[in-house]
């Protein structure tokens, strides 16, 4: 099926979209209920000892109802593995997997406060003397959870509903550095004699050896992007991974994390629809409420970069993936061998590698994304964010921010993106957008740049994949169309600025699309001059591996 | 009946419901996808598809699937660079499987002669017999045993051009495996430099014998019969950095975020032990594998005999020991030139220390005495040698010939001796120099060649006049404390067209005042290390160490230093440490004292130079690269290592101007480069990179994982970490063009930067599992991957009428100096030029000498002959008419002689 038959679908099937995000407030008369439907009482408590019954006999795996401070099972053995043992992962193992400490720690006790908006994750060998634990200290839950970063009103709206879905379908991670204490953002932390500062491996008898004691390079804990409170955690040293877990975060602490965040009143129930992963919505974009408009600066044609190779990547870090073959090309239902981008034709189909429940690359199901080049006319506007991390002193911003809108050939679909802040559209790096929605933050990135991003960063930007009718965008989940990032980075040529805007797929496997637009000399210029005193940014660049 | 079960009918309905529900809330609260999100299922053939696919690329990695631009090709297509300029075009994996060094820690250099007397220039590429390291499958699974097999020393002979202009290159051991009859190869094959010289090259292309540790060599007659020998010089097996006595010392920082410093307790910086060699004292190892036993670190010296067998392969003879030239040190340099004039050829032997001690990290650094060996041929008549390094105090003994042994140490007030040098309480080397290389070249214009000696930290930069002949004085200004460098190698020649000399020796170059280089190598407290090393960068402040490269000019009877006045018009890629905000703030004068924004003392480090005329315009022009390791390895490579830097010369009289047009002529020493593509971009690496699928020469970072200071402050090019380990280099008209060619020689590693690179791989159990870091600074090892050698042709220019050239062949076959080495010429009354042989890092060029001649052709000429009486030196020549674009041979008797008839 085609992009826009799979649009059109969208939209036929679902006259009331809407209803997906919020259910309805209806006031009754609790006596009357009562007085009229005795029997029907009756049953449903019968049915709340039926489900209290199944609870008792299969609780564990009932995410919902796990209490705080209690100790969750860590699971660490997921992933799938080929006919070789070798797990299938994008990741590199390091010979410390499966032999690490960590392993041992199975269990792990969560805890968050509203007030401070802090995390706190033990894990533990679940003995009760001379357990070894390890901490994640004092986690901002912001770095984390779904966010709204502006202003909304009291009753939340199908756009913020939308947003939080977006977010929560979004791989979210941080990465740990081993320090007691950080005065600024947390860290990880072990009682003593669980790590050692031992080599990475051991050499014994010509041997090369894990080292099971070895202290992590960095530790990390991931929101993970295929259902509400399943996470990872995981710990590196420095070639790869050498420990992988998975855990159902209690849902009242998920919960109460997101609402405290975003300063909003919702019940369970409701937030539990909200981030549900919905297909077939279509939800009309309250663009102003993310941004003041200034108006349309550029009206141009867009097109296909020259010379794209198949399987490349922007900043995304998938070489790996690429490099596995995590995809491939069909065409009618065929393996179709092709170099470059200019070799594929509209319908032609990315099979790429499925991640699956519990967050794991299938051995056996594909995720088809259709090849789809018809994008060809880009409007850029100025605009001024509304949008804040609470980081309203941002130096990003001083300069002109900008909205790209993106449109297809028929004009009924358009790629929305916005707050871009020309002070980082330079030639020297990619301008990341890591997920669709608003402010979405990265998969994995080291907890003191998404401190510095979120403090002193730019202000959060948004992309959109909507629907576009008589000016109008109505927004559609992105994951339906295995697109999930965007990145921009003028290049200069022949004289001229272009902008290069690079589509990435499902789980930022490849590339999946580059277009490029020649920017008018306005811009240009002020690209130019913005890249000769460009300096990568501390957001970007600092990094405190706390090993020297 | 159903009215008597209404009611429990309708409880097993709601009970119904309610466990529906139940599982509807369940599936929910378990937060399954949505079924219309399930992948597609495929069918067992499409499973077995995905799974043979992630099978071979998980094991057998991406060989198969890499598309890797050859950089010939790339070559050919039309310029993305927008230049007049015909650029170079790399050939060198047309050199094949000898072509690629796998050596990992010792230099590789490269010695370009006529070795068969067909006119056509041969490659010499010495390699090491003893490799240190182990080998690696095709999936990067490091072998627990199988060391890496080591590749013979190789003669590359040149077979001619072939259609595209190219020189073909075939080595002796696949000419010889090709032939017949083995009658000669024994003879052949002593080339390899093995201490069992094999007959024969069965099996077809292997190599089982143990060759000595070549690291360079020269090409000169030194029997006086006409064909050019060779001398080889040979190092000691050994590994630095492999106890906590050598290993280097970094320190934690004091300024990140939210935090406060880690205790200051140094981090020991060792190399990976399944890399270690063990502490075996080269100085006083005896080997027995040759047909006698031999002292480690003996050099080779190998007549040639021409051509017995007329098969086109040169024949060998090893006269070493009958000659007493062999010597049992580190040999890492050598130079020749004809001392005391006498006719014959005398050799200077630049020695290191056995890698095992070097003293980088400690607050001692020994040394081995250097040899003068002086050529007995003219008073004896016999190939023999005397070795007079001490009487000509040369020798670079401390106390014997009263060096400076010292080294500044601003925390102790003064300056502190360093020869002696003792690990594990024994002491390792002599209280003497350990030297890179030398040049003999007479830079004072006295007719005697002088020398200079490029040292490491820890000594001095030695330069010496030499006194007719009968000895060496020592010019007392490089005692100075400020002369105390990281001296590499040596080039001279006249640059600014005044017909004297200008002196280049290059050095660690800008990175020792870095952000990233300090930051690791001074404690909290603002102390460096003691560490000579760190020591070194440090005294840079208060004018007590020159680690940036020196450029001297002769003026006024002295070398007068002129580093900080040359300049340099950078191109899009200027070195990082041009820029002020990646020095650190404390040696921030030095890099304004120093000019470090616009000149020579910016650049990044380098072995070399080399000296050419890229576009023959008249003026030599610089190549510079150099690096201890590939790039992007978080250690030496990243620190000790350059792009490769080709500065064309602008210069006038006693004004040094230079333009970098590395990326123009297509010299980066950067392998893949697609200089084709806007920018110039090369494919990322495998492994370790974590940034998009190509790097740009626009790529731009922050120096990372040094503190706050350093990420907030500083702006680097990742463009540079993408250098491949370039050691020995050298130029020559490879394929007889008219055009001086490059050559750049490199070590291997477990530093691959292919786009094919893996992580270093061992067996656990069943599994293929990734081997981390050494150590907490430096990054995982990746692929082993050879050197290989990048072989630059030159493109030539598209007007001619300014490129004009002539080939200058001097004979004075009245001597033993046969060719003239160390002859001085004066073209057009504009132009000098030396022939000098050695000085450039593990590398040297014999042969005829290319001078670029700009728009004239060649009208007179004036030869200053290096042998024999002083008075009757000078010869002038006026020709008759004008010579261009030939070979011009002059006698020193005869005058211009027809080449064909010029062989002795």
């Amino acid at each position: 099926m085609m992009w826009q038959q799979m649009i059109d679908s969208v939209l036929n099937k679902n006259s009331n979209v809407m209803s997906k995000f919020i259910s309805k407030n209806e006031s009754f008369d609790i006596k009357e209920i009562l007085a009229r439907n005795k029997i029907v009482i009756f049953n449903v408590l019968i049915a709340i000892v039926v489900m209290v019954l199944l609870i008792v006999n299969f609780g564990s795996s009932l995410v919902m109802i796990v209490e705080s401070n209690l100790p969750i099972k860590v699971d660490y053995k997921k992933e799938y593995t080929l006919d070789s043992g070798q797990p299938l992962t994008g990741n590199t193992q390091s010979l410390n997997r499966y032999h690490s400490v960590l392993n041992s720690l199975d269990n792990v006790i969560v805890d968050f406060s509203p007030k401070s908006k802090l995390f706190n994750f033990t894990l533990t060998d679940g003995k009760k003397e001379n357990a070894k634990k390890v901490f994640y200290k004092e986690i901002d839950s912001r770095f984390l959870t779904p966010l709204l970063p502006y202003n909304i009103s009291q009753e939340i709206t199908e756009f913020d509903a939308y947003n939080l879905m977006l977010a929560e379908y979004a791989r979210v991670g941080l990465t740990l550095s081993y320090q007691e204490n950080n005065k600024h953002f947390g860290s990880f932390w072990a009682t003593e004699g669980v790590f050692n500062k031992g080599g990475e491996y051991l050499f014994q008898d010509n041997e090369i050896l894990p080292n099971s004691g070895i202290l992590p390079t960095r530790m990390s804990i991931t929101n993970n992007c295929l259902s509400p409170g399943l996470w990872e955690i995981n710990a590196k040293d420095s070639v790869g991974e050498m420990f992988h877990g998975w855990v159902d975060l209690p849902r009242d602490i998920y919960f109460d994390a997101i609402r405290a965040n975003n300063n909003i009143v919702t019940t369970d129930w409701d937030l539990l629809k909200i981030l549900k992963y919905k297909t077939g919505i279509a939800v009309l974009l309250d663009l102003d409420t993310l941004r003041k408009s200034k108006g349309i600066i550029q009206d141009s044609k867009l097109q296909l970069a020259d010379g794209k190779k198949i399987g490349s990547y922007s900043s995304q870090d998938s070489r790996r993936k690429t490099q596995k073959n995590f995809f491939t090309i069909t065409r009618d239902g065929e393996e179709f061998e092709a170099k470059e981008f200019s070799e594929l034709k509209a319908g032609d189909t990315f099979e790429l590698i499925a991640f699956v429940p519990p967050g794991v690359y299938s051995s056996t199901k594909i995720e088809p994304v259709i090849y789809d080049p018809n994008w060809n006319r880009v409007t850029i506007k100025g605009v001024s964010p509304l949008t804040s991390y609470e980081n309203n002193e941002s130096k990003y911003n001083d300069l002109e921010s900008l909205e790209l809108v993106i449109y297809s050939s028929d004009e009924s679909r358009a790629i929305v993106l916005g707050n871009i802040p020309l002070s980082l559209l330079v030639f020297q790096e990619d301008y990341a957008i890591p997920a669709f929605g608003v402010g979405v933050l990265s998969a994995s990135e080291n907890i003191e740049r998404r401190y510095l991003r979120m403090s002193e960063g730019p202000k959060p930007h948004y992309a959109y994949l909507t629907h576009h009718k008589e000016g109008k965008f109505y927004g559609v989940n992105n994951h339906e169309f295995g697109m999930e990032q965007v990145y921009l980075r003028p290049v200069e040529r022949d004289g001229k600025v272009f902008l290069r805007i690079t589509l990435v797929s499902y789980e930022r496997i490849t590339d999946l699309l580059e277009l490029e637009v020649a920017l008018d000399a306005g811009l240009a210029t002020k690209i130019k001059e913005v890249s000769k005193t460009y300096r990568t940014p501390l957001f970007r660049g600092y990094i405190d591996n706390n090993i020297l | 009946m159903l009215k008597k079960l209404k009611i429990p009918l309708f409880s097993a309905f709601v009970i119904l419901i309610a466990v529906i529900g139940w599982f509807w809330a369940a599936r929910d609260a378990s937060f399954e996808i949505d079924p219309s999100e399930v992948p597609v299922v495929l069918t067992d053939v499409q499973k077995a598809k995905i799974q043979e696919r992630c099978e071979k690329t998980l094991l057998a990695g991406t060989n198969e699937s890499a598309d890797i631009p050859l950089a010939e090709n790339v070559a050919s297509k039309a310029s993305g660079v927008k230049s007049a300029i015909t650029p170079f075009h790399e050939i060198g994996r047309s050199l094949g499987r000898w072509g690629e060094s796998n050596q990992i820690i010792y230099p590789v250099g490269v010695t370009v002669f006529d070795a068969n007397g067909d006119g056509r220039l041969d490659l010499y590429m010495p390699e090491f017999g003893r490799l240190i390291g182990r080998a690696m499958s095709k999936e990067g699974v490091i072998s627990t045993t199988q060391p890496i097999k080591s590749h013979p020393s190789t003669l590359m002979l040149n077979q001619g051009n072939d259609e595209q202009g190219n020189p073909v290159y075939n080595s002796v051991q696949d000419l010889i495996a090709k032939q017949e009859d083995f009658n000669c190869a024994g003879k052949e094959l002593a080339i390899e430099d093995s201490f069992r010289p094999r007959n024969h090259t069965y099996p077809v292309g292997g190599h089982e014998l143990t060759s000595r540790q070549n690291n360079g060599a020269v090409a000169a007659d030194f029997n006086g019969d006409g064909k050019l020998d060779l001398y080889i010089v040979n190092g000691h097996y050994g590994q630095n950095a492999q106890s906590d006595e050598t290993a280097f010392r970094l320190y934690p920082l004091a300024d990140n975020i939210g935090r406060d410093a880690n205790d200051n307790e140094a981090y020991l910086i060792k190399v990976p032990s399944f890399m270690a060699a063990g502490e075996e004292d080269g100085l006083t190892v005896t080997l027995s594998l040759g047909e006698k036993e031999e002292r480690e670190g003996r050099n080779t010296l190998l007549l040639n005999l021409g051509d017995l067998d007329l098969d086109g392969i040169p024949e060998w003879q090893d006269v070493t020991e009958a000659a007493n030239v062999g010597g049992h040190w580190d040999s890492v340099g050598v130079t020749v030139a004809d001392i005391d004039r006498d006719g014959d050829i005398d050799i200077y032997v630049a020695n290191f220390l056995d890698a095992d001690f070097h003293g980088f990290s400690m607050s001692r650094f020994a040394g081995n005495r250097n040899q003068l060996y002086l050529n007995q041929l003219a008073e004896t008549g016999e190939l023999t040698f005397k070795e007079s390094a001490l009487d000509y105090g040369v020798a670079g003994l401390h106390k014997e010939e009263g060096l400076p042994s010292s080294v500044y140490f601003d925390r102790l007030g003064g300056s502190v001796e360093i020869g002696e040098q003792r690990v594990g309480g024994k002491l390792v080397g002599e209280v003497a120099d350990h030297s890179w290389a030398a040049q003999l070249v007479d830079w004072n214009d006295d007719l005697w060649p002088d020398l200079i000696v490029a040292n490491d930290v820890g000594n001095r930069l030695r330069v010496y006049k030499n006194i007719q002949g009968q000895s060496f004085e020592r010019i007392k200004t490089y005692d100075e404390e400020y002369w105390n460098g990281c001296w590499m190698g040596i080039q001279t020649a006249d640059l600014d067209g005044d017909l004297s000399d200008e002196v280049l020796v290059t050095s660690c170059g800008s990175q020792f005042i870095s952000l990233r280089y300090v930051a690791m190598t001074f404690k909290q407290n603002g102390d460096p290390t003691e560490a000579l090393g760190s020591i070194s960068g440090s005294n840079a402040k208060d004018n007590k160490s020159h680690l940036s490269h020196a450029f001297m000019s002769f003026s006024d009877g002295v070398l007068k230093e002129k580093t900080s006045a040359t300049k340099i018009e950078h191109s899009v890629i200027p070195p990082d440490m041009t820029n002020v905000n990646n020095v650190i703030p404390q040696l921030r004068h030095v890099y304004h004292r120093d000019n470090m924004g616009s000149s020579i003392t910016g650049l990044e480090f380098a072995w070399g130079p080399v000296f050419f005329d890229v576009e023959n315009d008249g003026d030599l022009d610089i190549y510079l690269a150099g690096a201890l390791a590939r790039g992007n390895d978080g250690g030496a490579g990243d620190q000790l290592g350059g792009p490769g830097r080709l500065l064309i010369n602008e210069s006038v009289v006693n004004e040094f101007n230079f333009r970098d047009k590395t990326i123009d002529y297509r010299v980066l020493d950067i392998d893949l480069m697609d200089y084709d593509h806007v920018p110039p971009r090369r494919p990322s690496p495998g492994t370790g990179w974590h940034k998009r699928d190509y790097v740009t020469v626009e790529d731009m970072d922050a120096i990372s994982g040094v503190g706050l200071y350093a990420s907030e402050t500083s702006q680097i090019h990742d463009i540079f970490r993408m250098h491949e380990a370039a050691v020995g280099m050298v130029s020559a008209d490879l394929n007889n063009d008219g055009y001086a060619d490059l050559l750049v020689r490199h070590k291997a590693g477990y530093d691959s930067l292919s786009p094919n690179a893996k992580n270093m791989k061992i067996k656990v159990g069943p599994l293929t599992m990734a081997v981390p870091a050494p150590n907490k600074i430096v990054k995982p090892p990746r692929s082993l991957e050879a050197g290989r050698t990048f072989l630059y042709i030159n493109g030539g220019v598209a007007d001619e009428d300014k490129a004009h050239w002539v080939k200058l062949r001097l004979l004075d076959i009245e001597s033993n100096n046969h060719y003239a080495v160390g002859a001085k010429v004066i073209v057009n009354g504009s132009i000098m030029r030396r022939y000098t042989v050695g000085g450039i890092s593990f590398s040297s060029y014999a042969g005829d000498m290319l001078i670029g001649l700009g728009k004239e052709p060649l009208k007179d000429l004036e030869v200053v002959w290096p042998s024999g009486n002083q008075k009757d030196a000078r010869q002038i020549i006026s020709l008759e008419s004008p010579v261009s674009r030939e070979t011009l041979c002059v006698d020193r008797k005869m005058g211009v002689v027809d080449c064909k008839r010029a062989h002795k």
